[in-house]
């Protein structure tokens, strides 16, 4: 079985949240624009701007820590495979994952912070978001519980980290969907599968 | 004969005895009995057609939640409390199911009767049953298909000095690969996939896979005559552009415990009762993790060979709960899905994934009494409100503690509860802990993947949906073939009774063609 992601209604009910927090940052000086660290296959993501591929990428580096001779998070391209998928969802999660992105970004600023989650350094973004995993805020411990969940998905579903965790694999040879968000197939145009 | 995506390459008008919209455990059943009867049946399934013969089921979570599962596996209750579990392919949720096959106990059945349900009782369905297990190879889990976090679950239990069981399995020649929930690659597992659908194509029936209905359709005298659906390009998920008009006698509406009432409410259909979407159960699932000091590798063979019922009706005081109201089983879960529901991040969630293969975990079933509701959005999406509540609760935090007991018992060094602070349970006397763990929204991560009652079955047109014939009240000519018309939970993995019922249902449909 599996567990969900999606926090919708919060999410939705937090957009306005996000909004203030960004417009705060803004007012404050605070955002400047963030350095695209993806690789340049990933400077065209299908369903989030470059900016939020960015957050979600520095993220997915906090919450995954490689073991020895395994790939990064960025690696895996964790992040432009979230982006992929949100492309064959039907609106709903794109919409959390955008608000739960801008909530990160700018959630330090309720901590203090005078710079976003992508400019803080990695032990303060450690620390950043151990403070949303344990906030009794619904809507932050939510945000970061949603994005953790894929990128921990979107990583271990990367074959070359199985060895590493004890996992033999499948039986079977692996067949590509015709909607597939497989770290293979993002370099094509969505919708590009071959009937 | 099955159409797929691919094969749509202009709009479709069709006019067939019956619709099925569905091809779970209730449509794939009601359609292989109907057809077999000489009637002519169109299956609609809004999800795509995969097969272990074109290698499509390659036991890739990755994969196979894109394939498989409804919202791709990525759908939540509006709280973001549980994760709704549910099928979108041919043979519905029948394909990723674990394959336990309970008959619903006779006295939930008695429940039933109580609450107007007819024709329903454990004596009515059990030739039904005979007949699926027959069908279905139903049969005890046989020694070799323990794996070891089965065994470790009957020491613990031994210890403890509850009864287990061997779960009734619906499988044939299983190569113990232990990729069940992503579907079976050697058709073993007896999903409607390898079952009731091919029967039904062999005595005529026709599926279109990838096809979305938008509206079941009535005449002027508000009799179900037929659908209205979109094609769907599966490289997309979404509409083709080209579209399904089909009429008929009658529609049979099995969509599943999730998707039938959506349907219906998105087709304006009548609903004098209010009771359209609501009473909304959904079983819902806490997972406790625990770590061995030995390989336990629980991702091998199959899920859930051994349990206990020992606890599957709450007891009482009165009105003060006192104990149970769940099932309790091993669990298992592959490695990338382990990888999610264990707490923390960075280094702190490495060094459990260093010891992945010494994990081992149980689950509960909670047979939930607080129910939720299906709803719509503007853009007629629907939204799934629920919350584990009231008595509910004192059942999920009751069944936590008897996960961990049966942990301890079995030898686990540590008990890793999967809420927010990843809270640590070593020994008996830390289990009241779990009086206090935070299981509110998105602390704790639930699953829910038997839904139940949002069209419920009742003899009263004013607080139940449809009536014992399956046929609904408001609206002849539709009826209900799936979880969504009990009036409770079964209190046990409802795929069996899904099916007995939907014998129930074809046989009243059958009646009413004449």
């Amino acid at each position: 079985m599996v567990v969900g992601l999606s926090r919708r209604g919060f999410l939705q009910a937090g957009l306005l949240t996000s909004g203030a927090l960004l417009g705060a940052a803004v007012l404050a000086g605070c955002v400047r624009s963030i350095p695209d660290t993806e690789p340049p296959g990933d400077a065209y993501p299908d369903v989030l701007s470059r900016r939020e591929l960015a957050i979600l990428a520095a993220l997915a580096d906090r919450v995954i820590t490689p073991a020895a001779g395994t790939p990064t998070a960025r690696d895996a391209r964790v992040a432009r495979r979230i982006d992929r998928e949100l492309a064959f969802n039907d609106g709903s999660l794109a919409g959390d994952v955008r608000a739960a992105l801008t909530l990160i970004e700018y959630g330090p600023f309720l901590d203090f912070h005078l710079r976003p989650f992508t400019r803080l350094s990695p032990a303060e973004q450690d620390t950043f978001l151990h403070t949303c995993a344990e906030s009794g805020w619904t809507l932050r411990r939510n945000a970061f519980g949603g994005l953790r969940f894929l990128c921990l998905f979107f990583y271990y579903t990367d074959d070359r980290t199985w060895r590493s965790i004890g996992y033999g694999g499948t039986m079977v040879d692996r067949k590509l969907p015709e909607a597939a968000n497989a770290r293979e197939v993002l370099d094509q145009p969505l919708g590009s599968a071959r009937a | 004969m099955i159409l797929e995506y691919t094969g749509v390459t202009a709009d479709r008008h069709e006019r067939v005895d019956v619709v099925v919209i569905g091809s779970g455990c209730g449509g794939a059943t009601v359609a292989k009995e109907l057809a077999a009867a000489g009637h002519s049946v169109l299956i609609l399934e809004r999800g795509g057609y995969y097969t272990s013969g074109r290698g499509d089921l390659d036991q890739r979570a990755d994969d196979m939640l894109a394939r498989i599962d409804g919202g791709r596996g990525l759908d939540t209750t509006t709280n973001g409390q549980i994760g709704l579990l549910y099928g979108n392919c041919v043979g519905g949720a029948s394909v990723h199911y674990w394959a336990d096959s309970w008959r619903i106990p006779a006295d939930r059945c008695a429940r039933y009767a109580t609450l107007g349900v007819e024709g329903h009782e454990d004596s009515d369905l059990a030739p039904h049953y005979a007949r699926i297990e027959r069908d279905l190879n139903v049969h005890p889990a046989p020694p070799e298909y323990y794996n070891r976090m089965n065994l470790l679950f009957d020491q613990g239990a031994g210890r403890l000095g509850w009864h287990v069981e061997p779960v009734p399995q619906a499988r044939k020649g299983c190569l113990k690969s232990g990729h069940c929930y992503q579907g079976c690659s050697f058709d073993a597992k007896q999903s409607q996939l390898v079952t009731h659908i091919p029967d039904a194509l062999a005595a005529g029936a026709v599926l279109f896979a990838d096809c979305r209905v938008d509206a079941i359709t009535t005449d002027a005298g508000g009799r179900a005559s037929g659908v209205r659906a979109s094609f769907l390009d599966r490289r997309s998920g979404r509409p083709s552009g080209h579209t399904l008009v089909a009429e008929s006698r009658c529609v049979v509406l099995a969509a599943g415990g999730y998707g039938s009432a959506v349907i219906w409410l998105r087709s304006r259909l009548p609903n004098g009762s209010g009771q359209v979407g609501k009473n909304l159960y959904c079983n819902p699932v806490p997972y406790l993790h625990a770590i061995f000091p030995d390989v336990v590798e629980q991702w091998s063979n199959i899920p859930t060979a051994t349990g206990t019922s020992d606890f599957r009706l709450a007891r009482y005081d009165g009105d003060r709960y006192l104990e149970g109201g769940y099932l309790l089983h091993p669990n298992q879960l592959q490695p990338e899905l382990l990888a999610v529901t264990l707490p923390g991040f960075g280094i702190e969630h490495r060094r459990l994934m260093d010891v992945l293969p010494r994990m081992g975990g149980a689950v509960a079933w909670i047979d939930d009494e607080m129910p939720g509701e299906i709803t719509l959005d503007r853009r007629g999406r629907p939204l799934y409100h629920y919350e584990i509540r009231g008595v509910d609760e004192l059942k999920t935090r009751d069944a936590m503690k008897k996960q961990a007991l049966v942990l301890l018992a079995a030898g686990a060094t540590e008990v890793i509860i999967p809420d927010t602070p990843g809270t640590r349970i070593r020994d008996q006397h830390e289990i009241a802990r779990l009086d206090d763990v935070d299981i509110a929204n998105g602390a704790f991560l639930f699953g829910a993947p038997h839904p139940a009652g949002s069209l419920r079955m009742g003899a009263d047109a004013r607080t139940s949906v449809v009536r014992s014939t399956h046929e609904a009240h408001e609206v002849p000519g539709l009826f209900v073939a799936d979880p969504s018309a009990f009036p409770l939970p079964p209190s046990v993995d409802p795929s069996l009774g899904i099916m007995a019922w939907s014998y129930v249902a074809a046989n009243a449909v059958r009646a009413h063609l004449g």
